[in-house]
């Protein structure tokens, strides 16, 4: 009989991470920073000549430096969201736009500079690599250092490299692609991450290829201030299929880092898309993001979600379903504790006949934090025979915490259906009692009910990743029995 | 006339209203409404451009309203008080209710405050407990915009049920105001019926704000069946413990109308019970937009706060919104919210013809069962009857528009 | 040899009618290696005192007392008690999505446990297993969630289950009975039979005399409007079956109304 393993392997990766990770903060294990001099800096601050100097040092064709120039200025022109959490603390004037830590990318951890490689050896990077990944990369600051694929995924003409390289080696393909779905316009962050992006994945998988394996980048911010701006293009032709993880995490400080980070995914005729992301960003972070896909004719798009860190997040992954019988699904986690505003949700648009969409959202708050669902369900016109379901949970732990669930569902069509749940409320005192009532103490029936509420959301997870979830959730949840 | 006047002149506000008025105090109101008028934000309707909409009437010389059937016999110690004819500096019930601080705080109450031309001032007293329904049949003037304000307080333990009705004069445009504050005192049991049923010529922002005391209890059913552009703002603050609001509200919009609807109960005392229902059908070209609010403010605990929000197509170019919205700043409350948008119901279709009725009849019979939910609640049958028929004649133009269509 | 006691037990309950005195000054005592069982018309309390001595919060004691081995448990919180021995299948127990069944008694049990003792997963499995096999369970129960979508008859089986798995001092068995057909009641009986023996004693509370054909009793208790007003051996069980409630308060001489509110029991537990 299958027992659990998440919850056994739970206790012995907890152990093992103890040992290996300075910890320090109690709730946050990655919050350690390194003393890693960059190669080059743009300084604090933002100038169109840093603009040009970003585009200069990555020797980019024209084309490439207008649009970061035009980027600008609409960055300039844009007002900052008019909605959600309270960004008037973020400090755009101070941070570092660019800063890389290594002057070329590797593709064999062995020689990637020491300092770094110790980093993503804490973060347990090269070891997922080698024992579950097909392809993993590494970003450090505003660049990738580390990127590589198994030889029998490249063979199958994979392309699996940093945005930068791609921008070099691909240039029509990247042209084609390249901004079509996030435009700078978009809003403010887009814009800005338009002007001074840097790094990110990009991943071609060629039309009838099929992998199963997650391809993974892990996203570092290390140096205080630090604002990371990856762009990621993600192209799956038709018929083929792709499995992309990301994680986050930075360490902490008492003054602010941004992530303002693009991503796109062009998901073709009968292709399949999954998109991973573990945000565990410290809580100095303002991870500001635009995520976007598209998906054509039966193609799948699933986006899974965590968000346990960060200061603010706000980030609202959409599928366009621009293709007959186009599906897209949002699954999503998450969790606010003190001091943090997660502000989430999904938007799908619904553009083609019969296409389908599911958003299922489960959030916690605790301990002061707030914890939003923001989503948007559009059946344009041409939408005919579509069908979307949305579903919100939100558990409210304690009388500190709020949460806001703002839903808009337009529909522009006659012929569609759209189904919407949600509820709030506190952890269930009969759930409580029962557990309690077998010798269990609240602490851990509080975190088992947590650890159920959220399983619809681990259980999609690879293994691995189930696993770190399940114990950062438990991290967050120690204390908040009181 | 579009966006409204940038300020409203305090002079002209004077010189127009204050010989008239037969309170100093209400012109005093009228001068503070306008001097917040050009500051004021606009009301947030989400997903309704509205802000280019006729709004802004200039208020008729004399009542832009009459009522058809009178106003309602005074017995029992019901008061019922034209508001601009009332010594309203003598009524302590009215200047203490009346015009409440957050009431007028958008730009379109503004307006209204400042321009009010006629209203009602309703006085229900402690213990009233009469059978008989209050009606208020209120017919607006063609051509002859009305700003029309009605304060009901009712006192404390007393059961009433009040229907208010609202009709349009056919004939030359107006932009319009009605708004109605209502008062349930500790205690009482209130049953409050609206039907809003403006023609097309009308273009009008209707606002009605409830507060209900300790162990009040509100049952609140609406029909929206306006044929021009209008916004509904219908709010309840549940004030005191154990306060209860039940608000059903229906609405269909056809033609190329707009329909703007914020249905919203703010949950403030402890174990308060709020629940909205709202069931909308669209026609033809028409736009419907259910905005449900439910807010549960810190402090709140043992709160209860649902909605339901359904909405049903009729054609394939209308256009809805269902955008049931929780703001949850308290941690023992128990909150949730549906919403759904779909078709008519195929296998109830399949029934009623499988029994020989026509599709258009099957389908008039399928809506009338998706909004019995809330026609049943309402609580006068004659009402009832006229929301019936009101609906069934949309319908049945909707029907033809669709098969000319075809 | 443990001992459970109850004294002049006085019970309050607050639910949605209200605060209601449903206990007025009960009193029992049992031992390890016995077993008892409370009959009593509906709304009597019986679930009340399951309930309370289990430390359900919505229960206030007003009067008397609850010993375990001679210490009062009253300021126990549920699951103190449950770690120091006491054990409550419910009537109605609680649906958890997302926690699997087996995750949930691995926890049970290791609660009791301290952090170097903690079951083996090979040692769960195979006392898992073997439990099942008593109640007749299918292995699928194990890895489903928590009560979720169980049938009346999976839930109460899936009670006794935990009762085998947690062994504890004492259990109360509160109307495990009701909803189950005969067969399921005899598998329901095996799993508690399996478990009488001088560390085990019992307090099986029930409507009907059947459940006692298959678990005998040592010792019957009546009881009527919030108290015992007889106690005798099995026996007692039959007589009552026999002349009913009505016909033991009238040869006791009792002041009680019997309204049989079948609905008054459900909303204790509730």
């Amino acid at each position: 009989m299958p027992l659990t393993d998440a919850k056994t392997k739970n206790t012995k990766n907890n152990e093992e991470l103890l040992n290996t990770v300075p910890t320090l903060d109690e709730d946050y294990d990655y919050g350690f920073s390194d003393d890693v001099k960059p190669v080059f800096s743009t300084g604090r601050g933002l100038t169109e000549e840093i603009v040009r100097t970003i585009s200069r040092e990555k020797k980019e064709p024209q084309w490439m430096l207008d649009f970061r120039l035009k980027a600008y200025k609409i960055y300039r022109r844009m007002p900052m969201p008019d909605f959600g959490p309270d960004l008037s603390k973020l400090d755009l004037d101070d941070m570092l736009y660019f800063q890389k830590a290594t002057d070329k990318k590797y593709r064999n951890w062995d020689d990637v500079p020491d300092t770094i490689k110790n980093t993503f050896e804490k973060l347990g990077v090269p070891e997922a690599e080698r024992r579950y990944l097909a392809g993993s990369a590494a970003q450090y600051e505003s660049e990738m250092v580390y990127h590589n694929m198994k030889k029998e995924f490249e063979k199958l003409g994979i392309v699996f490299m940093d945005t930068d390289s791609a921008l070099q080696e691909y240039p029509e393909l990247f042209k084609k692609y390249f901004a079509k779905l996030v435009k700078p316009t978009d809003n403010k962050f887009a814009a800005l991450n338009s002007a001074v992006w840097s790094g990110g994945s990009f991943i071609y998988v060629p039309a009838g290829v099929k992998t199963d394996i997650p391809i993974q980048s892990y996203f570092r911010i290390n140096a205080e201030n630090s604002g990371q701006f990856e762009r990621t293009l993600i192209i799956v032709e038709p018929g083929a299929s792709v499995n992309y993880v990301e994680g986050c995490t930075a360490p902490n400080y008492s003054s602010d880092s941004l992530h303002a980070a693009v991503v796109e995914v062009f998901v073709n005729d009968d292709a399949y898309c999954r998109y991973t992301t573990i945000q565990n960003w410290s809580k100095n972070v303002y991870s500001l993001e635009t995520k976007r896909a598209q998906a054509m004719k039966n193609a799948t798009m699933e986006w899974v979600d965590g968000n346990l860190g960060s200061k603010i997040t706000m980030k609202y992954p959409s599928v366009y379903l621009d293709g007959e019988g186009a599906r897209g699904t949002m699954l999503s986690i998450a969790v606010a504790g003190a001091g943090v505003d997660q502000d989430n949700g999904a938007r799908m648009i619904h553009h083609a006949k019969n296409t389908s969409s599911s958003i299922v959202s489960k959030s916690i708050a605790k301990d002061g934090g707030a914890v939003d669902y923001r989503g948007t369900v559009r059946f344009d016109r041409d939408s005919d025979g579509s069908f979307a379901h949305v579903e919100c949970d939100t558990i409210i732990m304690d009388e500190k915490s709020s949460s806001d669930t703002i839903p808009y569902n337009t529909i522009l069509n006659g012929n569609v259906s759209m189904e919407h749940e949600a509820k709030v409320s506190k952890i269930s005192e009969a759930q409580l009692y029962y557990l309690m009532s077998r010798g269990i103490t609240e602490a851990k029936a509080t975190e088992m009910i947590i650890m159920g509420f959220v399983e619809p959301f681990t259980k999609e997870l690879p293994m691995e990743y189930a696993v770190e979830l399940n114990r950062l959730i438990g991290y967050e949840m120690v204390g908040s029995v009181g | 006339m579009a966006f409204g006047p940038k300020t409203l002149a305090k002079q002209a506000i004077q010189d127009q209203f204050g010989p008239r008025d037969h309170s100093a105090w209400l012109t005093a109101q009228r001068l503070a409404a306008a001097k917040i008028y050009g500051t004021a934000p606009w009301p947030d309707f989400p997903k309704v451009q509205f802000h280019a909409w006729p709004l802004f009437g200039a208020p008729a010389a004399d009542a832009g309203i009459r009522y058809p059937d009178g106003l309602p016999d005074q017995k029992d110690g019901l008061l019922i008080t034209p508001l601009l004819d009332a010594a309203i500096d003598q009524m302590p019930w009215a200047t203490q209710y009346l015009f409440q601080e957050a009431t007028v705080k958008d730009r379109l109450t503004a307006f209204h405050v400042a321009q009010i031309n006629s209203g009602l001032l309703i006085h229900v007293p402690d213990h009233f407990h009469q059978a008989d329904p209050i009606v208020l049949n209120t017919e607006l003037l063609a051509g002859r915009t009305a700003h029309h304000h009605v304060l009901v307080v009712v006192g404390e333990d007393a059961q009433v049920t009040i229907v208010d009705r609202y009709t349009g004069e056919v004939g030359a445009k107006s932009g319009d105001s009605v708004v109605t504050e209502l008062v349930v005192g500790a205690g009482s049991r209130v049953n409050y019926a609206n039907v809003d049923a403006f023609d097309d010529n009308i273009t009008a922002f209707i606002r009605r704000q409830a507060t209900v005391a300790q162990d009040g209890v509100l049952n609140w059913t609406g029909g929206v069946l306006n044929d021009g552009n209008v916004l509904v703002d219908t709010s309840t603050d549940l004030v005191g413990t154990g306060a209860e609001a039940d608000v059903k509200m229906v609405a269909l919009a056809s033609g190329k109308q707009i329909q703007g609807m914020n249905t919203r109960i703010t949950n403030i005392g402890r174990q308060t019970t709020a629940n909205i229902l709202q069931h909308g059908v669209i026609l033809e070209n028409a736009t419907l937009v259910f905005n449900g609010i439910g807010h549960i403010v810190k402090g709140a605990r043992g709160a209860d706060a649902q909605q339901e929000n359904r909405v049903l197509m009729l054609s394939r170019t209308a256009h809805g919104d269902a955008n049931p919205i929780l703001l949850i700043d308290e941690n023992d409350v128990k909150a949730g919210h549906a919403a759904s948008v779909g078709r008519v119901d195929e296998s109830q279709m399949y029934y009623l013809m499988s029994r020989g009725l026509s599709r258009d009849l099957a389908q008039r019979l399928v809506i009338r069962g998706f909004l019995g939910a809330v026609l049943t609640a309402i609580p006068l049958p004659a009402v009832q009857k006229d929301l019936i028929d009101t609906i069934e004649r949309k319908l049945i133009h909707g029907q033809a528009v669709a098969h000319a269509q075809e | 040899m443990d001992t459970l006691e109850v004294k002049d037990l006085h019970v309050a309950v607050d639910d949605e009618d209200g605060h209601q005195v449903i206990l007025k000054g009960l009193n029992l005592t049992m031992h390890t290696g016995e077993i008892h069982a409370i009959m009593g018309p509906n709304g009597t309390g019986k679930s009340t005192l399951s309930e309370t001595i289990m430390g359900n919060p919505k229960y206030h004691v007003t009067q008397g007392d609850i010993l375990l081995n001679g210490e009062s448990i009253l300021d126990w919180p549920v699951d103190k008690r449950a770690r120091h021995g006491l054990f409550l299948a419910m009537q109605y127990p609680a649906e958890i999505a997302g926690v699997t069944n087996a995750e949930f008694m691995r926890a049970a049990i290791n609660a009791r446990r301290d952090d170097d003792h903690q079951i083996g997963v090979r040692e769960f499995i195979q006392k898992l297993d073997d439990k099942m096999a008593i109640l007749d369970m299918s292995e699928e129960m194990a890895e489903r969630y928590l009560n979720q979508g169980f049938s009346g008859g999976e839930k109460k089986r899936n009670e006794i289950l935990q009762l085998l798995m947690i062994e504890p001092p004492f259990a109360i068995l509160d109307e495990i009975d009701s909803g189950l057909d005969i067969d399921a009641l005899k598998v329901v009986s095996k799993g508690v039979n399996a478990m009488r023996g001088d560390n085990f004693g019992a307090l099986i509370i029930t409507h009907y005399q059947r459940l006692l054909n298959y678990i005998v009793p040592d010792v019957v208790h009546v009881m009527m409007d919030g108290r015992i007003v007889k106690s005798g051996n099995a026996d007692l069980a039959k007589t009552l079956e026999k002349e009913g409630y009505v016909g033991l308060r009238d040869d006791l001489g009792l002041d009680v109304p019997l309204t049989d509110e079948p609905a008054a029991d459900k909303k204790e537990a509730h």
